[in-house]
């Protein structure tokens, strides 16, 4: 049988071609999570240039510019740590989320049996 | 030449950082109904998971109806036609007959014609629409699971474990419903662990070994490789 005789396959077809995909990524939490260890990372290098930039100057503009640098380390740092939070969060309750799904037709298989042998 | 229905194109998937699934390539054409066989742990449950969308593959190409289709919501392609009967049956236990049967009009099908489909597939679910599905058999269950199913007009079938924990009388009778449905054009992807049955109505076999499809033919030869497939001897 070919799509082109089938009237269901060809609604099918049809139904498939006009699906909304979200981007296909596999497993967004893992990605977040490298994300805010790289943009972690990130933050540390601007506060050290911040640092080693301030320190190696007299010049006070200057020093307000490195002060501003550090100030968006700082909240790059923070926005890491959020994404971070956020990410290992999503993928603890979507465990946590299966477990209880999976204990609880356990029980209601429990009971079933339970039911029948009385 | 046809468009497959289903394909995978070098899929890999998993749970988290685990892969279970390391390159799957399957194709499934219209109105064919192929069975992917395995060992426990082979990754063939993963395969249905990631075909309705509940998984994303993290490589590969999943392919329905000749579009790649990774990262497509579940319930959109369920209500495309895309429809798994899981592992379990995925019937509510503590509800009626007809209340599962009454799950299924979210596509939008009225519920007599659910019920009138359901019925007339499976007389007995009619018998006994107001007992709570968690107390039928098992056999009855996995018919409630499969009519349920079909009430939404299926363009793919994908069933996970029919034969599982049933009587191999009723295991028969239900694989005579599902040899009818493939008589009537629908593609069903069956996946099972005991393969004797399903080999009578499959028109193509697969066997999958730790992730990966080793073997793909016709039912009877792949009948003579499959005790050794599963043993692991060469």
């Amino acid at each position: 049988m070919t799509n082109e005789t089938n009237p269901r396959l060809q609604e099918f077809q049809a139904q498939v071609d006009d699906l909304k995909l979200a981007g296909g990524k596999a497993n967004p939490e893992r990605t977040a999570v490298r994300l805010s260890v790289v943009l972690f990372v990130v933050a540390v290098i601007i506060e050290i240039r911040a640092y080693v930039g301030s320190t190696g100057t007299e010049n006070e503009f200057a020093q307000n510019d490195y002060l501003i640098l550090a100030v968006l380390g700082v909240v790059v740092a923070l926005g890491a740590v959020a994404l971070f939070i956020r990410a290992s969060l999503t993928r603890y309750f979507r465990y946590w989320l299966v477990r209880l799904v999976y204990e609880d037709r356990a029980s209601t298989d429990r009971i079933v049996d339970a039911i029948k042998e009385s | 030449m046809t468009t497959p229905l289903l394909e995978f194109r070098g899929v890999r998937a998993g749970y988290g950082v685990i892969d279970v699934l390391h390159g799957v390539d399957l194709t499934l054409e219209p109105g064919q109904v192929v069975a992917l066989l395995g060992p426990n742990g082979a990754g063939k449950s993963t395969t249905l998971a990631v075909a309705s969308g509940q998984i994303r593959p993290s490589a590969g190409q999943l392919l329905i109806a000749g579009r790649e289709v990774n990262g497509a919501k579940p319930d959109a392609l369920a209500r495309s036609g895309v429809c798994l009967v899981p592992e379990g049956r995925g019937i509510f236990p503590n509800l009626t007959v007809a209340e599962n049967l009454r799950m299924m009009t979210f596509s939008g099908t009225s519920f007599n014609e659910v019920a009138d489909k359901a019925f007339t597939l499976f007389p007995r679910l009619g018998e006994r629409r107001k007992q709570l599905a968690g107390t039928l058999s098992g056999g009855e269950q996995q018919m409630l699971a499969m009519a349920r199913a079909l009430s939404t007009d299926p363009a793919l079938l994908m069933l996970d474990e029919l034969s599982m924990g049933l009587a191999p009388i009723i295991v028969e009778k239900l694989y005579e419903q599902v040899a009818e449905l493939a008589e009537g054009g629908l593609s069903i992807l069956i996946v099972e662990q005991f393969a004797q049955t399903v080999l009578g109505v499959a028109d193509t076999a697969a066997i999958m070994l730790h992730g990966h499809i080793t073997r793909t033919g016709p039912p009877a030869e792949i009948a003579e490789e499959l005790t050794a497939a599963y043993l692991g001897i060469d």
